[in-house]
């Protein structure tokens, strides 16, 4: 056995991602979502997304690190639609890390799979891998129209034409929290903050927080029976968890 | 060297080596715009360089006042959030409240006042100062009273709220004209009237989602284009994590986002819905849940709404009806919804009578009713909304030169209504048009001036959370950021206006009015804490962005015993003949642009609509299998006839809806209104003037049509590649993970 698979071995076992200081958990409750689009909108406000313009849209070069997938499911009249939110699942065994050949992205000591944006030489490899197309390339630089650009969050950076990005957790917030527990000498609780899209949600269908504290909210929603995960089967372990629409208790008809 | 920084120096060294030259030329071309820091001796007590400030306010964006808290930095706004601390939202917000920072740095905002030098329409302005404007309007103002006319001056606006809707109704009372009016594209007029007649209240009643057990929503699109969607979302998760969970049915032609979330969907043909509730009512009677002393002549007036009759004009099974009278009958409480499309069809009115009924024979002799009257508001408020005879009317005196001023206040009735009604002539006519706003929209064009307003993140503003709410609770809305333009508050304009009419209203500006007013409300509301003074209250108000009362249960409605007897339900009249139009179209609210200003908004317009996922336009929905049948693909463009006009829209093939239906969203197709807007086609086009029987509100939600192809074709931009989960465990449960270990 070469050293390499050792390594990737080593890194592939199950568990390791335990050690980490925090592991940062996105619980979708499904039952709740209305699928209104609050949390894209707040998404976009914070983390500086471009408006790309009606053209970019049809040639699928949009961008939205949140979007509101939807799926029919029947034909007319016993039809149905539903809503999944999409965002970077944040996989523990995260397929796009392996195929980066800059190691662009990489996972982060909060299991959080984070995008080095000044690495990214553009092969789109990670976005290829993706199972659940959630990665965005920058086809072009962003150009907002004065004076939309005074809207834009100081605290993240935009990116340039030729880089991948894709949803961070709102890593902006996760630091932040972390540097004001760490001069209070705690770790970061439950409240201290959460990102964009949660606290948006006017259906409160959306929690984050962290799985390391078993007392956190979304410790207690993973062991919900209705909590899956999208495309388990693939073994990507990640750390969005869905809690499936509940069943109608009778039917009326 | 003064204006030389390192970057300048290092280009300038360049440029040297290149050609010595122009070096001067080029430091002048090279040279930075000249940019403030901010002094740190003496800096401005609202910035600290790094730090976010917020600043609490209420939304303005539509009429729910949702309590928003603003992230600023340096000065300027960076994030829109939702108060937690307030009552209505909870700290949620909905997408439109979240981009009306599109609206306050909108690239084509107006930043001075603007006079009119082309002719009406074509919206060609030249830039003038507020004291040319006011003294303008003031003298034509003080003119038109002097001879008596001022009753000739009509101020139309959007509904106004809090107390600048005092202020303007004094000032027009001093002016000497009742035409204070208010005009909204998407009213709940209809229920208002309905709510009037049966239970004598002029306020929305508070629909208690959350504790109910059966919602049952007559196309009522309650969670994404309702009245206070957000106040509604929050309500509706807690219905669902409730236990045990609430059970939700919809009934309505076409699929809405709200509807998508429903555990049952019910296709009824549109216009039965007033049958199907009636049916139901009269369920309740007959299985005995409502034993008052007034059973008989309740049981009189439902008696002819049979099951049959139920069934035939709904479309729906008679097992499918008599399920749904077990679950109304069985679980309770129950909360009937009406929605905005079927309460705007010719028997709108039957409809939204019907499910007041429903709930108040459902809710009467319950514990707690899950339809209630609402909190008294904090601040007093009148319902000015007009409809169509008031537009007749000002078209007949436009006519007769009976109108000497008409001034538009946010509003753009010339977008919302239907050609019939003449208003583009009314704009052309009138001697004197003045609009206040903060973008140009259809209407504006036509102004004489243009009166730029600030946005509601500039402005001082208070909002009372009065429609449909057992809240009891007024916001302020505060200036989060300096203005950027050289915008006016409408009640610093009318102020100025009163003054220089030389009747001034005793107030130097309208923060001062507000927070005179506010004492009235500190005075009434905290008599006998005398530890608080009005100081302290108003900067714990600001700084909490809400002041609310304790609140004792909302009470319950008591229906009218005249109003029993209205119970009816008449079959929809459509115009026109079924042999030349023979689908049914459905006109229905954008779910992210059904208020005036959200097509302007960047954000919302790239934002995917919930259920076709189209961005920029709007379409034509049809049923895909009916498409196929006419030889149409996705993105073909159609001509859509009506009895009353037609336009031009690429068809969407939409599984939710009945085989010989269309639908069409109403919000964009705006041929002004900012450089994000100006896509689409305008349905408001297809609409004529038949009103909701009963009221004089326009029937537009439903009309007959004819599709007939165009041989054109656009590629609707959207998101989305597939429309089904294909089998992939998307949903749970689907698939069996084996874990790596075992493998």
């Amino acid at each position: 056995m070469t050293l390499l698979q050792e390594k990737w071995r080593a890194y592939r076992t199950p568990g390791y991602y335990t050690k980490y200081d925090y592991a940062w958990r996105l619980i979708v409750d499904l039952d709740s979502c209305t699928g209104c689009g609050a949390c894209v909108v707040a998404c976009q406000a914070e983390n500086n997304l471009p408006i790309v313009g009606e053209r970019a849209f049809q040639e699928k070069r949009d961008m939205k690190w949140l979007r509101i997938e939807r799926y029919w499911e029947g034909e007319y009249p016993d039809i149905k639609m539903r809503f999944l939110p999409m965002m970077c699942q944040h996989c523990n065994q995260a397929p796009c890390e392996t195929v980066c050949p800059v190691a662009a992205t990489y996972h982060n000591q909060d299991g959080l799979n984070v995008q080095v944006y000044n690495r990214c030489v553009g092969t789109r490899s990670c976005a290829a891998y993706c199972p659940y197309e959630v990665r965005y390339f920058n086809w072009f630089s962003a150009s907002w129209e004065a004076p939309l650009e005074q809207q834009l969050n100081p605290e993240v950076s935009i990116r340039e034409k030729g880089v991948m990005e894709k949803c961070t957790f709102c890593i902006q917030r996760i630091r932040q929290a972390k540097d004001e527990a760490k001069d209070e000498g705690r770790r970061v609780q439950e409240g201290d903050f959460t990102t964009a899209c949660a606290q948006s949600c006017p259906s409160k269908a959306l929690h984050f927080g962290d799985a390391n504290d078993p007392l956190s909210a979304v410790s207690q929603l993973a062991k919900n029976p209705r909590a899956y995960q999208v495309l388990s089967e693939l073994n990507t372990e990640p750390s969005v968890t869905y809690l499936a629409r509940g069943k109608a208790a009778e039917s009326a008809s | 060297m003064p204006d030389l920084d390192r970057r300048t120096f290092l280009s300038l060294l360049g440029a040297g080596t290149a050609g010595a030259g122009v070096g001067f030329w080029f430091n002048q071309m090279i040279r930075p715009p000249v940019e403030h820091l901010i002094p740190q001796v003496v800096a401005p007590e609202d910035v600290s360089p790094g730090t976010p400030v917020f600043y609490n306010s209420v939304c303005g964006l539509c009429s729910a006042g949702c309590g928003i808290t603003v992230k600023t930095r340096e000065g300027r706004a960076k994030k829109i959030e939702g108060n937690p601390g307030h009552p209505v939202n909870q700290g949620g917000l909905c997408a439109t409240g979240q981009a009306g920072l599109n609206l306050l740095y909108h690239p084509d905002r107006i930043r001075s006042p603007l006079k009119r030098v082309g002719d009406r329409g074509n919206a060609e302005f030249m830039p003038a100062s507020w004291a040319e404007v006011i003294a303008f309007i003031a003298h034509t103002f003080q003119t038109l009273k002097g001879e008596g006319r001022s009753e000739q001056i009509h101020f139309c606006s959007r509904p106004v709220q809090g107390h600048l809707d005092s202020l303007l109704a004094d000032y027009f009372q001093q002016l000497g004209t009742s035409h204070y009016v208010f005009h909204q594209r998407h009213s709940a007029r209809v229920q208002q009237l309905a709510m009037q007649q049966c239970f004598q209240q002029a306020a929305m009643p508070f629909y208690d989602i959350a504790h109910c057990d059966l919602l049952l929503s007559f196309g009522a699109d309650f969670l994404h284009s309702g009245s206070s969607p957000v106040m509604m979302a929050r309500q509706y998760g807690e219905f669902r994590r409730k236990t045990p969970r609430g059970h939700f049915i919809q009934l309505e032609a076409r699929m809405s986002a709200t509807g998508a979330n429903a555990d049952q969907w019910l296709a009824a043909r549109p216009g039965s819905e007033a049958a199907i509730a009636l049916y139901l009512a009269q369920q309740l009677l007959a299985r005995g849940r409502y034993q008052a002393a007034d059973r008989e002549a309740w049981q009189n007036a439902l008696q002819p709404h049979t099951l049959a009759k139920a069934a035939e004009t709904s479309g729906l099974a008679e097992s499918q009806l008599q399920a749904l009278a077990d679950a109304v009958i069985s679980r309770t409480p129950l909360l009937a919804l009406c929605g905005e499309t079927p309460s705007h069809t010719s028997n709108g009115f039957d409809t939204a009578i019907a499910v007041l009924a429903l709930n108040y024979l459902a809710g009467a002799q319950t514990e707690r009713a899950a339809i209630r009257a609402s909190t008294p508001s904090l601040i007093p408020s009148v319902n000015r909304q007009v409809g169509k005879e008031y537009w007749q009317q000002l078209r007949q005196d436009s006519k007769d030169k009976r109108v000497a001023a008409l001034l538009l206040h946010e509003c753009n009735p010339l977008f919302d209504l239907p050609a019939a009604l003449e208003f583009e002539a009314v704009l052309n006519e009138v001697p004197l048009v003045v609009a206040f706003s903060s973008i140009i929209d259809e209407s504006n064009a036509y102004a004489d001036w243009i009166l730029p307003v600030p946005s509601y993140l500039e402005r001082w503003d208070d909002i009372a959370a009065e429609t449909g709410s057992d809240v009891a609770a007024a916001s302020v809305g505060q200036p989060t950021v300096v203005p950027l333009y050289d915008s006016r508050h409408c009640g610093d304009i009318v102020l100025s206006l009163a003054a220089a009419q030389g009747e001034p209203m005793g107030y130097d500006s309208y923060r001062l009015y507000l927070q005179q007013r506010w004492q009235t409300i500190h005075q009434q509301l905290l008599p006998n804490d005398l530890l608080v003074d009005f100081d302290t209250f108003w900067q714990t108000t600001l700084i909490s962005g809400v002041f609310g009362k304790n609140q004792s249960e909302t009470p319950p409605l008591q229906w009218q015993a005249d109003a029993i007897e209205k119970l009816q339900f008449h079959p929809i009249i459509l115009p026109g003949e079924a042999s030349e139009f023979p689908f049914l179209l459905q006109l229905y609210p954008q779910y992210h642009g059904n208020h005036d200003l959200d097509p302007s908004l960047p954000w919302l317009q790239e934002l995917p609509d919930p259920m076709t996922g189209v961005v920029y336009h709007n379409w034509l929905e049809i049923h895909p299998k009916t498409a196929q049948e006419k030889g149409l693909r996705d993105g073909d463009i159609v001509r859509v006839l009506t009895a009353n006009g037609e336009l031009e829209l690429p068809i969407y093939p939409y599984p939710g809806i009945a085989p010989d239906m269309l639908a069409i969203p109403v919000g964009r197709g705006h041929s002004q209104l900012g450089r994000y807007s100006k896509r689409g086609a305008n349905p408001m086009q297809l609409v004529g003037v038949e009103t909701v029987q009963g009221c004089d509100e326009l029937a537009w939600s439903l009309l007959r049509a004819q599709i007939t192809p165009t041989g054109r074709r656009l590629r609707l931009p959207r998101v989305g590649e597939h429309e089904r989960s294909l089998g992939r465990n998307l949903f749970g449960g689907q698939t069996k993970t084996i874990p790596i270990k075992e493998l």
